[in-house]
This record gives C-alpha cells, sequence and structure tokens, in this order.
C-alpha cells in the first residue's frame, strides 16, 4: 500500500492504518530500535509504542513519506529507553556510536538549551549534506541507525578498514564543521 | 555540548536523507541469540591472540597525533600506476588499475580505494597544483570525469591492498 493511502487510514481513524504500517514498516522500526536497545523484547515494545505514537500524532500530521517518520519516532522512543534503563552495559551499537562521536566533542557534562538545540540539528543537516552520496550514506548508517562497522561494509562492499578510516576522516571533517559553526568542542 | 547531544540531535536529520541511507531490512534479522553472540566472542578471542602475536599494526595517520588502528605498509620508494575514476569521495575516488606501471602490489584489474591525504600533491587541469588539506580540501574542485585515467604514485597501502593513500596524482597523459 502507499504512504498516502496509509496515511489516509490513520486520518479516517481506521485500525487498518495499523495493520498496513506494520506490514511495510514494522520491521524497519524493529531493527532502528534494536540497534539501540539490543534486546529483541525492548524492541518490539518500541515498535508497538511507534504505533501509538504515530496514532496520535496523525492527524494532524500527514507525514510524506511516512517511512522515516516512523522510523524517527522509533529512533526517539528506543533513545529515551537506552538512557532510563542504562542500557549500555547489554552491549550493541550505541556505546561504540557515542564512543566514536566524543572525537568530534569531549563529553562534558555541559547542557544543551532548546536554541542550540535547533541550531545543531540545522548544522547537522547543513553538514551530512555536504558530504559526497556514498560517505552520506554510510554516516547516516553509522550515526542515525546505529549500524554495526561490519554490516555497513557488507552492505556497501567495502573492507572494514577502509570503511573505518572513512569514518574516522568524516568525523573530524564535522568536528571542524562544528568548530566553525561555533559550537563548543 | 557531548557526544549524546549530537547523537540525539542527530535524529532530526532531514527525512530524505534518512530514507536514501535506509538498510535493507527484508534480509536482516534482529533477534537475540545469546548462543551466537558467545560463539562469536570465542571467535574474536582467538583472532586477537593471533593478531597480536602475528600481525604488526601502525597508526594510520601519525600526522594528526591519534586515530584508529589499522594495518599499513610503506614501501621504501614511491611506486606509479594508472587508474580508471570510478567515482569520486570527499578525499579520493574509488577506481580500477588499468595499468600496473611499476608499482608491485596492485595489479592491472583490481579495485582499490585512492585517499588523498594531507600534502597530497594534485596536477591540475590548469597546470596548477593543488596541496590537498583534508580539513578544507574539496576533491569536487578538481573537477576530472567519471572515466579519467589518473597517475598515481604511492607508498603507502592498506595490508588487505584495497586502498592506496597517494602522495602525487595527475591525469594520464
Amino acid at each position: 500500500m502507499e504512504d498516502k493511502q496509509i496515511v489516509d487510514l490513520y486520518w479516517a481513524r481506521s485500525e487498518a492504518a495499523i495493520e498496513e504500517t506494520e506490514k511495510k514498516y514494522g520491521r524497519y522500526c524493529h531493527y532502528i530500535a534494536y540497534q539501540i536497545l539490543y534486546n529483541d523484547e525492548d524492541a518490539k515494545e518500541i515498535v508497538n509504542d511507534t504505533y501509538l505514537k504515530t496514532w496520535d500524532t496523525v492527524p494532524p500530521g500527514r507525514p510524506d513519506p511516512l517511512k522515516p517518520y516512523v522510523g524517527t519516532i522509533s529512533r526517539q522512543l528506543a533513545l529515551n529507553r537506552y538512557e532510563a534503563q542504562n542500557t549500555q552495559k547489554r552491549g550493541g551499537q550505541v556505546p561504540l556510536v557515542l564512543d566514536e562521536l566524543s572525537e568530534c566533542i569531549p563529553d562534558h557534562d555541559s547542557g544543551i538549551d532548546i536554541g542550540e538545540s535547533i541550531a545543531l540539528r540545522d548544522a547537522l543537516n547543513r553538514f551530512v549534506r555536504s558530504l559526497p552520496d556514498k560517505t552520506q550514506n554510510i554516516f547516516v548508517r553509522r550515526y542515525w541507525y546505529s549500524s554495526s562497522i561490519s554490516e555497513i561494509a557488507n552492505d556497501y562492499a567495502m573492507k572494514e578498514s577502509s570503511l573505518t578510516v572513512l569514518l574516522l576522516r568524516t568525523r573530524k571533517k564535522l568536528k571542524e564543521f562544528l568548530n566553525k559553526e561555533g559550537f563548543e568542542v | 555540548m557531548t557526544n549524546k547531544n549530537i547523537y540525539r540531535e542527530l535524529g532530526g536529520l532531514d527525512p530524505d536523507l534518512i530514507a536514501k541511507a535506509a538498510p535493507d531490512v527484508a534480509q536482516k534479522k534482529s533477534v537475540n541469540k545469546p548462543w551466537i553472540k558467545w560463539a562469536s566472542l570465542a571467535a574474536c578471542l582467538c583472532l586477537m591472540v593471533v593478531g597480536a602475536l602475528t600481525i604488526p599494526y601502525l597508526q594510520n595517520e601519525p600526522s594528526h597525533g591519534q586515530g584508529i588502528m589499522v594495518p599499513l605498509n610503506t614501501l621504501p620508494q614511491a611506486e606509479t600506476m594508472s587508474i580508471e575514476l570510478v567515482e569520486w569521495d570527499w578525499n579520493g575516488f574509488r577506481g580500477i588499475v588499468v595499468d600496473a606501471g611499476d608499482n608491485s602490489i596492485f595489479p592491472a584489474g583490481d579495485e582499490l580505494e585512492v585517499h588523498f591525504d594531507d600534502g597530497t600533491e594534485i596536477l591540475l587541469d590548469d597546470g596548477t597544483v593543488m596541496v590537498f588539506n583534508t580539513r578544507e580540501s574539496d576533491t569536487n574542485a578538481i573537477g576530472w570525469k567519471e572515466g579519467t585515467i589518473v597517475a598515481v604514485k604511492f607508498a603507502t597501502y592498506d595490508e588487505d591492498r584495497t586502498l592506496a593513500f597517494a602522495s602525487y596524482v595527475e591525469v594520464k597523459k
């Protein structure tokens, strides 16, 4: 079913909207949640919560496309649970990803207000868009989807060593970019 | 601001960027299988012991003082080969060796990535030399199209023989 038709079902308050979302994006949302929580049961709960939140927000929203919309919800919910449960002890990619990102900025215990949050989000979008296509996709796979190095290397037919070097250099570029943008690094 | 802020705010990436990079999850399973985890851990431990005993590692970016450890080799003197440019990246390009020249590492037909490092010299079409700077330079400014045959001089390459760090590049005449 096309995304527009699924969204129409949400607007019609038809429960078929949930069924169709699950059919089309259930595995996608589960993947995102699992990469963060590293637990199948927790990931399933996040996916169900994703359907609920989508039901609550559509309408008034009319997301187009629907995939990144539900994906973003899954990511946010999974991150919230991760931080609440201190799940890093289970393993998974998040501790590794955070460790890599700490090269861009050290883990000072300094807060960020909503203005900085919005500015950072805008800057990150501009940075990612400035990257060449393949590097862009690989960066998003690693730091948005939290996919493992081995999985990304396999999907892009790269050696893991080459991929690691590519990500290292991209993180350095990100650090320089954030410095130029005036963020405290 | 912390690394966690960056990780969380990456959640606000534009939908088209997220959608474009999405993995093909139809083939992937995310079920927690502890026995696979323990078997993988045992295999990793074996590899680590073997690796520590037999493989010399060099830090790959000495000019920056820190980096990740990847196995690199350095030739006693630079060697040259000709590569057909297949796809640009921000710090180099992917290509196929069309003429192995005097190089002893990459035979004709090999696919590899050519990386530009700080100090890589690039002879541009207007006769000027661009000295690559990983913090500032942009391969978009070089202007060579896919299919161009590029002469690459290098001395450092990765142990897997998929990556060459160029010291000098120019369009092959």
